[in-house]
């Protein structure tokens, strides 16, 4: 495995600091891997609940 | 079919993980000619769902959420693999650990095919009332994608047992009030209480010991007394080296995502494990062993080594430094193409991850056939059943690493084709 696309480390709580791995670039799948700690800003989509949800025409 | 018609290799479509599934799939295809129409239909994927589904959020809100489901092959049996909830989550990645779990299944000569699936989503800004909703909204809208006898899902990153029970209540709910409790073995993983297996914990380090053990049988070598190391003290880490204590072998070192410790007199298991659940699940400071620099890791003096954390850890620029004569693989992907190649002049064995930590799926399918058959096994008889079933794979990839005179990780993903092309040259192609 050299590259991959899905890389866990930029959400993992320990990615500052972790030692297993200086390629936090490549990492699919972890044992170590915990997010408890993470947050950030990102709502996908939101819809407000004054807002109308369906349109019919 | 016939075996002289040519075909052009697949073309990858994005570099990344997808091209490295494809490319090790490639060189057990060359290695074993597998038949071209066969190498046609692995390369590519069976079905791949993507769904935006709506989901109420506590305050009110309603919000899109996008899943996947990949379903590569299922050719010996329902498609099986995990789903994770995870940001990076997309339709590639789900591809290549689809195709990934289709040879796992096979080399472990399980009748499951091989899928992947998730949300790409970051649970830490959820609830768990909404996680729940998500969960069983997905599931919802999955439908009869997924099913007992059809797309059985399991945890993965960031899903466990509960998430698991979630899924099993809301596809048995969606059935006949007569047919709900036959359709509990939609999902395997689930809590112990609601269908789920004993020892399930333990299922993928015990595999990863079993191998071990195994390897050292054939070997005509003892355990007793050989020295080990770990990197990852996790479930996977934690249960390999409890069973090879138990045997006598001798932890020396470990490594986890906030150091490193040594102690050449060996370090007791279980003080350790002890040790890291009251110290925030850190192993740094243990008191019975000493510091080491996490670069030196893989150079400690011992027998065996098992990488039982993340990929890629041992490359060209540590592997002419190891100094087992044993690489266990309990994480997927340790060793790089160029670290395994050094490895192998140097004569050391490794077991290769798709056998070596394979214990999990194997314990996914005792879990499945417990549910499908109405059935309770007790620990010490899934242990034994484990043995079996892993031992066999073991005496099947040595056995053809030394006839072929190749590697065992070539082996495993040779039988494991061969055995998916088998069926197909079986059974043939409809209509």
């Amino acid at each position: 495995m050299n590259a991959n696309s899905l890389n866990l480390c930029p959400k993992c709580a320990y990615e500052s600091f972790c030692v297993l791995t200086h390629n936090k670039s490549l990492v699919f799948s972890c044992s170590e891997f915990d997010e408890s700690q993470y947050q950030a800003p990102k709502p996908i989509v939101k819809i407000k609940e004054s807002e109308p949800e369906l349109v019919t025409i | 079919m016939t075996n002289e018609q040519t075909v052009e290799k697949p073309i990858t479509v994005k570099k990344g993980m997808l091209e490295n599934v494809l490319e090790q799939f490639n060189t057990a295809a060359d290695q074993i000619k597998l038949n071209p129409n066969v190498r046609k239909i692995l390369s590519i994927t069976n079905t791949e769902i993507i769904i935006n589904f709506p989901v109420r959020m506590d305050n009110g809100d309603v919000q899109i959420f996008t899943g996947y489901r990949v379903q590569h092959n299922n050719a010996l049996g329902p498609y099986k693999g995990g789903l994770r909830y995870h940001p990076t989550v997309d339709i590639d990645a789900a591809r290549a650990l689809a195709m990934w779990m289709t040879w796992k299944t096979s080399l472990a000569g399980l009748p499951y095919g091989g899928a992947k699936g998730g949300i790409q989503i970051d649970p830490s800004k959820y609830s768990k009332s909404e996680l729940e909703r998500i969960t069983r909204r997905f599931t919802y809208a999955l439908g009869e994608n997924i099913g007992p006898e059809h797309d059985i899902p399991a945890p993965d990153v960031n899903t466990n047992d509960q998430t698991m029970a979630w899924i099993a209540d809301t596809y048995m709910s969606t059935k006949n009030t007569s047919e709900r409790s036959k359709n509990q073995h939609v999902v395997t993983g689930k809590p112990v209480g609601s269908g789920g297996l004993e020892g399930r914990d333990r299922a993928t380090g015990y595999g990863v010991f079993l191998t071990i053990k195994f390897w050292a049988e054939k070997n005509n070598q003892s355990l007793k007394g050989k020295t080990f190391i770990v990197q990852g003290f996790g479930n996977v880490g934690y249960w390999a080296a409890h069973f090879l204590e138990n045997e006598g072998a001798k932890m020396i070192g470990v490594q986890d995502a906030f150091g490193s410790v040594q102690n050449n007199s060996g370090i007791t298991v279980e003080d350790l494990f002890n040790y890291g659940k009251a110290n925030n699940g850190s192993i740094v400071g243990f008191p019975e062993a000493t510091p080491l620099e996490s670069s030196d890791f893989f150079a400690l003096d011992c027998d065996i080594c098992i990488p039982a954390a993340l990929g890629n850890q041992i490359t060209k620029h540590n592997a002419n430094a190891v100094k087992a004569s044993l690489i266990a693989e309990g994480a997927n992907g340790p060793t790089d193409v160029e670290g395994e190649k050094i490895l192998l002049e140097r004569g050391i064995t490794i077991i290769p991850d798709i056998m070596c930590n394979s214990g999990g799926v194997i314990g996914s399918y005792f879990e499945w056939l417990q549910n499908r058959n109405g059935e309770l096994w007790q620990m010490d008889e899934i242990l034994e059943k484990l043995e079996k079933k892993l031992r066999t794979t073991f005496k099947k990839v040595t056995a053809y690493s030394e006839e072929n005179s190749v590697d065992m990780r070539t082996a495993a993903f040779s039988i494991a084709i061969e055995r998916i092309e088998k069926a197909y040259i079986l059974r043939g192609i409809f209509p």
